[in-house]
């Protein structure tokens, strides 16, 4: 799985401590989900597409 | 979500207790100290047959290491259990990994014991056992935590 977190972070101005603020976890769990070392939950991608008022499939996609 | 953990607050106090109560522990294990400190009389629920026992229900004993084991189990618990200031998703996910980790680690340990020690020396694989998987499991967590925290 991929994602575009850091480009519509970055779209956004925001950064990943701001995120993590506004999701109520840690900057450095931002920085693994960005980094594809960790998948969040349904629950917080969806917190995510909120955030960047986009839908969940923009932020997520499956790797050929 | 609902979850089982102790307040972050513990986790400093708890560690220190646990750490210095397995080695104060270890050490008084391996210097016979445990025998003759608070020795008191204690209910003897399962009839122990010894020259310690006075034969009606009660017999004398040290009850030093019975405070030792309940403090580091306990202190262990809380320390390994307690909250971290953010308790995020990733954190859960990092403390299952090291339970299964300590866990398969532990019980390898524990079989490697079995073929290869036998009689009373097996006897101390079984009390070191009591708190090898909280402490493989604590440090395990420890190392993987040091490493989210540096990301």
């Amino acid at each position: 799985m991929k994602n575009t977190i850091k480009i519509h972070r970055v779209t956004h101005g925001m950064t990943q401590e701001d995120v993590a603020q506004r999701l109520e976890v840690s900057r450095q769990t931002i920085n693994a989900i960005e980094n594809n070392k960790y998948f969040p939950s349904l629950e917080l991608g969806l917190k995510l597409a909120r955030i960047f008022k986009c839908s969940v499939e923009e932020l997520f996609s499956l790797e050929e | 979500m609902k979850n089982y953990l102790f307040p972050n607050r513990l986790k400093v106090i708890s560690g220190w207790i646990f750490y210095l109560a397995l080695i104060i522990g270890f050490y008084l294990w391996i210097t016979d100290g445990f025998d003759e400190v608070l020795v008191v009389s204690v209910p003897d629920l399962f009839g122990t047959d010894s020259m310690f026992s006075s034969g009606n229900g009660w017999m004398k004993n040290s009850i030093l290491d019975e405070l030792f084991t309940v403090l580091i189990i306990i202190s262990g618990l809380i320390h390994s259990f307690s909250r971290e200031k953010i308790e995020d998703e990733l954190i859960s996910k990092l403390r299952l990994d090291s339970l299964i980790w300590s866990l398969y680690v532990n019980y390898s340990v524990v079989i490697l014991a079995t073929i290869l020690i036998y009689d009373i020396m097996y006897f101390n694989v079984l009390i070191f056992n009591l708190f090898t998987i909280i402490l493989f499991f604590n440090l395990k967590l420890r190392f993987s935590l040091y490493k989210h925290y540096k990301s």
